[in-house]
């Protein structure tokens, strides 16, 4: 929706208005929209010594594409763009990556704005709520003016890469004396990216504030009506995408200077404000290395997805939650052709029927039903039976899932049998694969005597049930089904090291091997050998 | 029941009897006795139930031949140097012992042959868990892996006797010519012994029944 309206406006090149995102026509004020000139690269940013900064292609596409953030494409391409600022910026935010931050320095001329003991710890990354909380004075207080500089990417190693390299020439000098001189100050070292967002949402929101967007042309004409609550946003020169560190000191410098600008002609004036200066996107992305010593394998070529994590489905019995059941994918196929997925109507929409569930202390059942699950089937209910026994051999209560149910419309009835499956009662049993395949590390076996199971093939990936001792609404501790040795690491384990024994004995032997030396008299006749015996 | 070894339930019961007829007299559900945390996966009855008897079986084969081959080699090699040695000052020595590296060779020979005995009691079978492959796979794929490392090292031991004992025939012959016959004797006694080695390992793999 919004880049259709950067698509139209960018192709009409109407003037700028300012308009929200979530609803048009806030202020027809005319407004200059920022010219810095552009200090970008088309090629793409090569690697760096490991540091690897965001690709810059999508600043350079042209708004035609209706699924990019064209706001930033906008700023550069699009001279006489509407300032669609702060929807812009909004857009833009939202196409940074979640899990990336950026810093945040702010600083204001009231005391005391932020309390002194506000312990940001290292490596700690500033959530929305957090920032919300931080910010909070700025928000409540009478006449607050708020200036956001906004760079387009800007990272905390940024301020000491660029200060340090570049000996006497310190780019960030305005900004490192305004939070040394100013009265009260903060520096955030990492605020994530979605809080920034969040941030300027609530900006946009709050409606009391008297949005202004500011170049560096008018900035001494500027009418700050100090009564009103005020906000000016800056967007500053965005850095060169690609590694040239000088033309990315000088833009930096220039956006020191602009701040310094803006700034100081605020302060002449007189009036109390606050400054945030942050960014958009991090400049700097180090690869995230998670050097864990974990006593359990881990699969490395399947990196999990966070796709679409769904919580288990809870049956409960009376007050208690007697079964949970959670799988990735649940699914059964129908004489060989019909693939019924079960998933979504499972664990997404909890379109499923658990009123048939049992549970006690030595037996429970798992009874899903659903309705029309596909077209030709009316009615489908699986049905899970696990007991809970004590064993005495091991002297422990094992919960095991016996047998599983498949009934068809309420007369076809297909029955499974379960081998394998089982974890002592106080855990949660979790196995990668279950089902009918053969290949399966648990399965489901066919009754022979049963002619209707043949029809249904069953796959539930990632399984995890738990029928017993439920505590707290959650899985216990997930026995699995595959244990850390698996068959084959025993294999070759045992026949490497048979082999590697054999090697040495047999290097062993030929390095005993010597020649012998005993008669060897250097000094004394050489051997004669007679010729005729 | 409880003094049986948790992994030889099966064949207490005969084949194709359900594990699970008594549930509650077993150790637990599933094959082997464990809670599967990974402190645990060192079980010896999971270690032994999951390696698949055809390793067991094709290890047997293969150190049955190899390690028969390295006591031969070894065997040649001492007598062989020996000969060669001797046969430098006493020429006539060459012919006659020649014989001590035929036993040393029968070792290799003797290795060879139980290695292709043992490879024809390798049929393939159908299953996956321990009560699908059943005791009689296991019990296949462990005879075959003992009597091949049973055959194995005592051709080893055996070519290493038989060489020394070569070795030391060589060299006394080259010394005194009559000494020779008395020699072989003790060679002919070493040679004994890898016979045994193949004696039982025949044995061990008579009522290998795979598949």
């Amino acid at each position: 929706m919004l880049s259709l309206q950067c698509f139209t406006s960018c192709l009409n090149h109407k003037p700028a208005s300012i308009r929200n995102m979530s609803n048009s026509q806030v202020q027809a004020k005319e407004v200059h929209v920022l010219k810095f000139p552009v200090l970008l690269e088309s090629s793409a940013s090569p690697e760096r010594g490991g540091i690897r900064l965001q690709q810059p292609e999508r600043e350079v596409r042209l708004c035609t594409r209706s699924d990019l953030p064209c706001a930033g494409a906008m700023a550069r391409l699009c001279p006489a763009a509407p300032a669609l600022l702060l929807g812009s910026l909004a857009l833009l935010l939202q196409t940074a990556l979640a899990v990336h931050h950026v810093p945040m320095l702010l600083w204001s001329t009231r005391r005391s704005q932020w309390d002194p003991d506000v312990a940001v710890h290292e490596g700690q990354v500033v959530s929305a709520q957090e920032l919300t909380v931080l910010l909070q004075p700025l928000f409540t207080q009478n006449s607050r003016n708020l200036v956001l500089f906004l760079q387009d990417r800007l990272s905390i190693d940024d301020f000491t890469y660029f200060s340090e390299s570049y000996g006497n020439k310190n780019p960030f000098q305005n900004v490192q004396e305004f939070l040394q001189s100013s009265p009260s100050s903060l520096v955030l070292p990492a605020v994530d990216c979605e809080a920034t967002k969040y941030l300027l949402n609530v900006l946009q929101e709050s409606g009391d504030w008297k949005l202004t967007n500011v170049t560096n042309l008018s900035v001494s004409q500027l009418e700050v009506n100090a009564s009103n609550p005020n906000l000016l946003v800056v967007q500053l020169q965005p850095l060169a995408s690609d590694l040239k560190d000088i033309s990315t000191l000088e833009a930096i410098s220039e956006n020191d200077k602009i701040i310094g600008r803006v700034t100081k002609d605020l302060q002449q004036r007189g009036i109390n404000f606050s400054v945030i200066y942050t960014a958009v996107r991090p400049s700097r992305i180090s690869r995230k290395t998670d050097v864990v010593a974990e006593l359990r394998r881990q699969l490395m070529a399947a990196e999990e997805e966070e796709s679409s994590s769904y919580p288990p489905l809870n049956v409960t019995i009376g007050n208690d939650t007697c079964i949970l059941f959670y799988a990735s994918n649940f699914s059964l196929k129908a004489n060989s052709s019909v693939l019924i997925d079960l998933t979504n109507a499972t664990f997404l929409t909890q379109n499923v029927d658990t009123s048939a569930s049992e549970c006690s202390d030595s037996n429970t059942t798992l009874s899903l039903k659903y309705t029309r699950p596909v077209n030709g089937i009316s009615s489908l209910e699986i049905r899970f039976l696990m007991t809970n026994k004590f064993y005495e051999v091991s002297a422990r209560r094992w919960s095991t899932l016996d047998s599983v149910e498949i009934v068809q419309d309420g007369e076809k009835l297909a029955k499974f049998n379960v081998s394998g499956i089982s974890a002592p009662a106080e855990y949660s049993f979790h196995c990668q694969l279950v089902g009918t395949s053969n290949l399966y590390p648990a399965r489901l076996n066919r009754d022979p005597s049963n002619n209707e199971a043949k029809n249904w093939d069953v796959f539930i990936s990632k399984l995890q049930i738990q029928g017993f001792n439920i505590i707290n609404n959650q899985f216990s501790y997930a026995s699995d089904c595959t244990g850390f040795f698996t068959p084959g690491i025993w294999m070759g384990l045992v026949t490497s090291v048979i082999l590697l024994w054999i090697l040495t004995y047999g290097i062993h032997m030929i390095m005993q091997l010597t020649t012998n030396s005993r008669f060897d008299d250097p000094k004394g006749p050489a051997l004669s050998v007679p010729q005729t015996e | 029941m409880d003094a049986a070894p948790v992994f030889l339930r099966g064949s207490l019961r005969g084949p194709g009897a359900a594990i699970a007829a008594l549930p509650s007299m077993s150790p637990s559900p599933g094959f082997c006795f464990t809670v599967r945390a990974w402190e645990e996966d060192l079980d010896p009855c999971r270690f032994l139930t999951e390696t698949s008897p055809y390793m067991w079986s094709n290890l047997g084969i293969g150190l049955a031949i190899s390690l028969s081959v390295v006591g031969a080699a070894w065997g040649i090699y001492i007598t062989g140097s020996s000969i060669i040695g001797g046969g430098v000052k006493a020429p006539r020595i060459k012919t006659k012992n020649l014989v001590s590296i035929i036993f040393c060779e029968a070792v290799a020979i003797y290795g060879i042959i139980m290695a292709i005995v043992i490879s024809n009691m390798a049929e393939p079978f159908t299953g996956v868990t321990p009560e699908e492959i059943g005791a009689r796979n296991y019990h296949a794929g462990f005879s075959m892996f003992g009597a091949g490392l049973t055959v194995g090292l005592c051709n080893l031991f055996c070519g290493v006797c038989v060489g020394i004992v070569g070795s030391g025939a060589a060299l006394a012959d080259a010394q005194n010519a009559s000494l020779f016959v008395k020699i072989l004797i003790v060679e002919i006694f070493g040679s004994a012994i890898g016979l045994f080695g193949v004696i039982v390992a025949i044995l061990q793999t008579s009522k290998v029944k795979m598949g």
